[in-house]
């Protein structure tokens, strides 16, 4: 019998009050690698990832995990979630607090103990462990509430922005963490940064409105072998795009919204060297028109997809 | 049994963190000095001075017959600290069992929790961890009040055995009449998600609700019902000198108990979280 996936809804809704939130959401997402959850401000991005964990319930339609309803009897312990705003107890050493959790996981008192010094040498914060929550900062507590995810083993874990307010040095201990952990278990990542999302991720939903737009594998979407993104020093003028229109091979050019100079450059991959000749087609046409470039990368950008596929007049 | 183990354990760490929070060391600290201070005038002669039967007047005037009764028939120390601690307790109730949810669901620290345990289980340890702390107090507040009795009384006509038994008569029945209060909190803190709005709430609500009662004209069967609407309405039945009512009236004390947790339950159970 086939592995039940990971989450399923069908037909999912959310409304606050007048505003739909969430709209008919169908999505099926399996177990394997990462999975990241990304759209704009108001995207509905959060009120789904709230549903998922349980915390809002739907106003239509269901939602599973791993097969039962989120917070399901049979889930405690199979899933952890990293919350985005939820506090521990004030005046509580995090490493009791840790314990704690770890209890109600299972664990035997001394071995929960012991299972909260664990993480708390996970996210580097083993010195912390007798001290209290107000007494942290703000990022040590986001790695506290990343620690409480590690508790056990869980097969899914939910994280909601878990480099948020991070420096970059512990946000990128943080996804070499999540990282080291990918083949044990399925990561949702939910996060508005969408170079760790690309980062970390195999595959991305994008949701907009209430809706999801697209679930694919991140390297389709941002199109590494068919596509050329080049940051500019000014806006793309349109006899650019005219003329690379006409390149053979070329698919289609985008330019970025005013302001953003950026440049994509999609093509038909046909034999060696395609992106090479084509790299060349675009700094003659850029050179012609006068406009420097900064920065040139394979593939779209994940960050510019996003932009692309939810700009308000998109389609 | 996995649940029974989920209950004992957030218990445990919620004693753990009242015994050990500034504001759980408050309430303990404010309510052992406040009878600390109402014992000491009591085995001042108070007490004794209102057993007598010229106080008897003043005492059936201001509350009623029965409680002058109760002041002259049983030892007056503990019949007493029974009649100031019954009109005081719903507050101290409140001050000790105004969390229980409250901060959960405020602060959202239930997020942690919820992926772990059942919302029932968590609702359940948060009310009997609040009524296991009330509880202890009451229990430590009769245990001063007999001891204080004993001193004041012993050697006098009644002995130390229905000293030492009324003591602890009073003190189960103050620890029954705490219960629907802490059930009452358990519905107020899940309604509010806010310790301080709890609090205000709930002693607000008693308060407003106990002087619109009494000022309103009712009677007969309507004025019955009404004076039943909050767990107030049980203590002239348990200040009486006879056994009957009292127990009656801790019957009563345990429905509202079942009646405030289940609407408790409900206003939790379906909160988002």
């Amino acid at each position: 019998m086939a592995a039940a996936p990971i989450v399923k809804t069908e037909g999912l809704g959310r409304d606050f009050g007048g505003t739909r939130a969430l709209d008919r959401v169908d999505l099926t997402l399996e177990a394997g690698a990462p999975i990241g959850l990304v759209g704009p401000n108001g995207a509905g991005k959060t009120t789904f990832f709230s549903v998922m964990c349980g915390f809002l319930r739907p106003t239509r339609g269901t939602v599973e995990v791993l097969g039962r309803p989120p917070l399901h009897r049979d889930l405690h312990g199979r899933v952890a979630i990293l919350p985005q705003d939820a506090a521990f107890v004030k005046g509580v050493p995090v490493q009791s607090q840790l314990a704690m959790l770890a209890e109600l996981q299972g664990f035997s008192a001394a071995a929960a103990r012991a299972e909260a010094a664990r993480v708390l040498q996970l996210v580097l914060l083993a010195d912390a462990a007798k001290k209290t929550p107000e007494t942290l900062s703000h990022g040590m507590l986001k790695r506290i509430a990343i620690a409480q995810a590690f508790l056990g083993a869980p097969e899914l874990v939910l994280l909601d922005e878990p480099t948020a307010g991070l420096d970059p040095a512990t946000a990128s201990a943080m996804k070499n963490l999540i990282r080291s952990l990918d083949k044990e278990r399925t990561f949702i990542v939910s996060s508005h940064n969408l170079q760790d999302i690309e980062e970390l991720c195999g595959s991305v939903v994008i949701l907009d409105r209430g809706k999801i737009v697209e679930h694919r594998k991140v390297s389709e979407l941002v199109g590494r072998t068919s596509c050329l993104t080049f940051r500019l020093e000014a806006d793309p003028p349109e006899a650019i795009v005219t003329r690379l229109s006409a390149v053979e091979l070329v698919t289609r050019v985008e330019v970025g919204g005013p302001g953003e100079r950026r440049l994509a450059v999609h093509f038909r991959e046909e034999g060696e060297g395609g992106a090479n000749k084509m790299q060349i087609a675009v700094l003659q046409a850029l050179s012609a028109a006068g406009v420097g470039m900064i920065e040139m990368t394979r593939g779209q950008s994940l960050q510019d997809k996003v932009i692309e596929m939810t700009r308000p007049n998109t389609g | 049994m996995r649940a029974r183990r989920h209950i004992g354990v957030l218990i445990r760490h919620d004693l753990r963190y009242t015994l050990s929070s500034a504001r759980g060391l408050l309430f303990l600290l404010f309510f052992a000095l406040f009878w600390s201070w109402v014992l000491w005038k009591l085995a001042g002669g108070l007490a004794a001075q209102l057993g007598t039967a010229q106080a008897g007047f003043l005492v059936s005037w201001l509350f009623d017959s029965n409680v002058a009764r109760l002041l002259q028939e049983r030892p007056a120390t503990i019949a007493a600290y029974f009649v100031v601690a019954t009109t005081l307790t719903p507050l101290f109730a409140m001050l000790a069992s105004c969390d229980q949810t409250a901060t959960d669901l405020g602060t959202r620290h239930i997020r942690f929790l919820i992926p772990r345990v059942g919302r029932a289980e968590i609702f359940i340890a948060r009310l009997v961890g609040a009524a296991i702390v009330m509880t202890l107090a009451q229990l430590l507040a009769g245990i001063a009040a007999t001891i204080v009795a004993l001193v004041v009384h012993g050697g006098g006509e009644t002995s130390t055995a229905a000293i030492v038994g009324y003591g602890a008569q009073v003190t189960g029945f103050l620890i029954v009449y705490s219960l629907p209060i802490v059930a009452l909190m358990s519905l107020v803190s899940a309604a509010m998600a806010s310790v301080g709005l709890a609090l205000l709430v709930g002693l607000g609500g008693y308060a407003i609700l106990g002087v619109a009662l009494g000022l309103m004209p009712l009677k007969g069967a309507v004025a019955t019902v009404a004076s039943f609407v909050m767990p107030g309405g049980l203590k002239p039945y348990l200040l009486q000198p006879e056994l009957g009512p009292a127990l009656a009236a801790c019957a009563g004390a345990l429905a509202y108990v079942a009646l405030y947790a289940f609407l408790g339950w409900q206003v939790f159970r379906t909160r988002d979280a």
